[in-house]
């Protein structure tokens, strides 16, 4: 079973579905997170015989989020439409490409719901920035 | 032009070292220099870690070490270093940012030295 490192992640932000040549450049530690099963439905009833709780999954779950940080180029177009979508609130695509053999693919469509810089005396400009998801996610092996 | 030639620079270009050193700046230690001089030597370089790209930005540890015939000579020539540097916006858009300081009887040479880290 082959293994790999995480080094080699390919980010794009778009309108686009999917993005093609909108590449977050200068991309660092990131995070996805493939969201959240809702909670458990009770389903116990008065025949429920081996002394277990029984519950059912609802059959829903939370879109897919994911964070990274950025060396943040204010004259880069794709670091200049993360701002701008954050501002406006308008639905983009993020499509991540992972670094394995067979690059598989990860695709949602989102929305930048935060971004901070901080700004210590010594230090990088980086813009962290935090994509939620707003649909399903669409997964390529 | 990367930290130590903005540095390099900066300094050669200051008239409170010049007036005190010339032209005597030095980039590698060389042998046998008039005194007094300063000498520049990157310690440490961070790059960012990226997923990608070469990283564009690095995070230097430039030590620049005056060397002087005597103490009071060498203190005064890093407080006008530090003048220069600390805080200055070099040609190439840095910004340095003193971080230590030391002072030291260098045997090897012979001299008093006084050495200034820069964060760049």
């Amino acid at each position: 079973m082959a293994k790999y490192k995480t080094k080699g992640l390919i980010a794009k932000f778009a309108t686009a579905n999917p993005p093609t040549t909108q590449t977050i450049i200068q991309l660092g530690d990131s995070s996805l997170e493939f969201g959240e099963r809702d909670a458990l439905i009770n389903v116990t009833t008065h025949d429920t015989s081996t002394g277990t709780h029984e519950f059912l999954d609802p059959g829903f779950k939370s879109p897919a989020s994911f964070s990274g940080e950025i060396l943040y180029d204010p004259a880069d177009q794709v670091h200049e439409d993360i701002r701008s979508a954050f501002e406006s609130g308008n639905d983009r695509y993020l499509l991540l490409t992972l670094p394995d053999t067979g690059a598989a693919t990860i695709l949602f469509k989102c929305r930048v719901k935060s971004m901070s810089m901080p700004l210590p005396v010594m230090g990088k400009m980086v813009l962290n920035v935090q994509l939620e998801g707003l649909a399903s996610t669409t997964f390529t092996p | 032009m990367d930290a130590e030639d903005a540095i390099f620079a900066a300094l050669v270009a200051d008239a409170s070292v010049t007036s005190l050193v010339g032209t005597r700046v030095f980039k590698v230690h060389t042998q046998d220099p008039v005194v007094p001089y300063v000498v520049l030597q990157r310690i440490a370089e961070t790059p960012a870690a990226l997923h990608r790209e070469a990283s564009e930005i690095e995070e230097v540890l430039v030590q620049v070490t005056c060397f002087s015939t005597t103490h009071a000579g060498a203190r005064a020539l890093i407080r006008a270093i530090k003048s220069a540097l600390d805080g200055q916006l070099l040609s190439n858009g840095d910004r340095p940012t003193l971080t230590d300081g030391r002072t030291d009887y260098d045997e090897a040479t012979g001299l008093y030295r006084a050495d200034a880290d820069f964060i760049v």
